[in-house]
């Protein structure tokens, strides 16, 4: 799908993309050549949507292989990594209901994890990963509340040196 | 019982330094690991153990223990302060002129990497791979920087001299010689907090008399994992609280060459009837150095251990912004995370 690709006069790359229904587009590309082929391969797609419909870009999506019951789903969290995926792991195999919890890099160059979650009893999975979430936020929100409150003590304290 | 009680009780809580090897590496206190405990989430019992102490912090860097927490979401922690907090930076570098010897491509990339010093939360992203890639930037997204400097001969430069500083003008260009360039209501909106490289003293390049370099730069808000240019953070690293314990009484010449196997300010020496005792007084500074394995009287007297949710952090900031700033942000980053998904669940639930 790509026509051409020039070089600006600045150091950014572009590349002229040519969709099937004779849309013409340029995207800028980072800025080292090898970049280019791997980038258009995982790129090409959302760089025709974005010339079309605006169509917002997928963040969630659900696997579930034939036959299962909703209670063992894998989850494909886009654009995150290691980060959110073990933290969010960790809460939910502090789960009872949950039986398992791991995830996966599909692969270096994609910016996505398949997180899979098998339940207990019928529970759907969808339901530990809400917890899950929630419960990362409130324990972070307790770490903001408790990192900010021992900040300014600390520069209270500063400010008045012990006599 | 009471003795497995006790070793069940150090694989969940400790990590064991050993001769050959790291013990009890991973987090296992999950519910059905071990009977008896009561392993589910808790948030009333985490409010309870957990805690922060701040123990140094000034303009650029700052060490802190958190505490009672699990090492995923403390490294989580630790990975977005570096890749995944937002800074301005240097993006695109239009050269009208550049006669040193540094080619375009070089000088870009070291344009590129200097921090500058403008608080990234009053800007927005800018939209790359839309209609917008040929555009213009705008006052809400863009900082216009400009570097045009000329090296020339020092008329007032004794004959004799051959130091180059003596001899040119303006013949090393440092960051000092970038200049703001203010976009719409810029210079309104950020007149108490002038935009500029954080420091003023990186050398960009030398010159000769006649050559010159003419540029005009555009800053942008990015993050670290797509350049290490946007990073806002120099180091943010933790380390595990190191335990040392000794197991049994160490007398006389084996105590003072126990001391000397770890750092310093770790052991003491202690006056017990006429003998010297070795006592641990501060395992925090240790660098938990395996000499003591070394000496085979010694070895099998004390155990090395790290307390698993004992977390040492030290973060060091570029200068854009304080490193307490840096942390917060860094949380807020993984909070939105969260919420990311939770609407996108309670949306297709909607559906």
């Amino acid at each position: 799908m790509i026509i051409r690709i020039r070089r600006s006069d600045s150091t950014q790359l572009y590349a002229v993309v040519k969709s099937g229904l004779g849309i013409t587009k340029t995207c800028a590309l980072s800025d080292n050549a090898e970049g280019i082929s791997l980038a258009f391969k995982s790129d090409a797609s959302e760089c025709f949507s974005m010339a079309g419909e605006g169509e917002k870009k997928r963040v969630l999506e659900t696997v579930q292989a034939d036959g299962a019951d909703e209670g063992c789903v894998t989850f494909v969290l886009h654009d995150e990594d290691h980060t959110l995926g073990n933290s969010l792991r960790y809460m939910i195999m502090k789960n009872v209901d949950v039986e398992f919890c791991g995830y996966t890099i599909t692969h270096p160059s994609e910016s996505k994890i398949n997180f899979r979650i098998q339940t207990r009893g019928s529970v759907p999975a969808t339901e530990p990963l809400r917890r899950g979430l929630n419960e990362l936020n409130d324990v972070c929100q307790h770490v903001l509340n408790t990192f900010q409150a021992r900040v300014s003590e600390f520069k209270e304290e500063q400010e008045q040196p012990m006599e | 019982m009471a003795a497995t009680m006790k070793s069940v009780e150090e694989i969940r809580t400790r990590i064991i330094l050993g001769e050959f090897g790291v013990k009890n590496v991973h987090t296992t206190d999950f519910p059905g690991n071990y009977p008896g405990y009561d392993d589910t989430w808790n948030m009333q019992n985490f409010q309870k153990n957990f805690r922060i102490d701040v123990v140094q912090m000034d303009e650029s860097s700052m060490e802190f223990d958190m505490v009672g927490i699990d090492a995923a979401i403390a490294n989580a922690f630790r990975r977005i302060l570096l890749a995944e907090v937002p800074t301005m930076a240097i993006e695109k570098v239009f050269i009208y002129n550049n006669t040193s010897i540094v080619q375009d491509e070089v000088l870009a990339h070291r344009l590129g990497l200097i921090p500058i010093k403008a608080d990234p939360r009053l800007f927005e992203y800018r939209n790359t791979g839309e209609e917008s890639t040929e555009e213009e930037g705008s006052e809400i997204d863009t900082i216009q920087l400009q570097l045009k400097i000329k090296c020339s001969r020092n008329p007032r430069a004794s004959k004799d001299t051959s130091d180059p500083r003596e001899l040119y003008l303006n013949h090393m260009v440092y960051s000092r010689d970038i200049k703001w360039v203010p976009i719409g209501n810029q210079a309104d909106v950020f007149a108490d907090s002038m935009i500029a490289p954080v420091h003023d003293d990186i050398l960009i390049a030398q010159l000769r008399p006649g050559q010159e370099l003419d540029i005009v730069m555009h800053c942008v808000k990015g993050l670290g994992k797509d350049h290490a240019k946007f990073s806002p953070v120099a180091t943010a690293s933790y380390r595990l609280l190191p335990e040392i314990t000794i197991l049994e009484p160490v007398e006389g010449e084996k105590a003072e060459r126990l001391k000397r196997c770890f750092s310093r300010g770790v052991i003491d020496l202690e006056d017990v009837n006429g003998k010297k005792v070795a006592k641990v007084v501060n395992s925090r500074l240790d660098t938990c150095s395996r000499e003591v394995l070394r000496h085979d009287d010694l070895k099998n007297l004390v155990k090395l251990g790290r307390v698993r949710d004992h977390f040492i952090f030290t973060v060091e900031s570029t200068g854009i912004l304080p490193p307490e700033i840096l942390v917060s942000e860094a949380i807020k980053v993984l909070m939105a995370k969260c919420q990311r998904f939770l609407n996108e669940l309670d949306s297709t639930d909607t559906e």
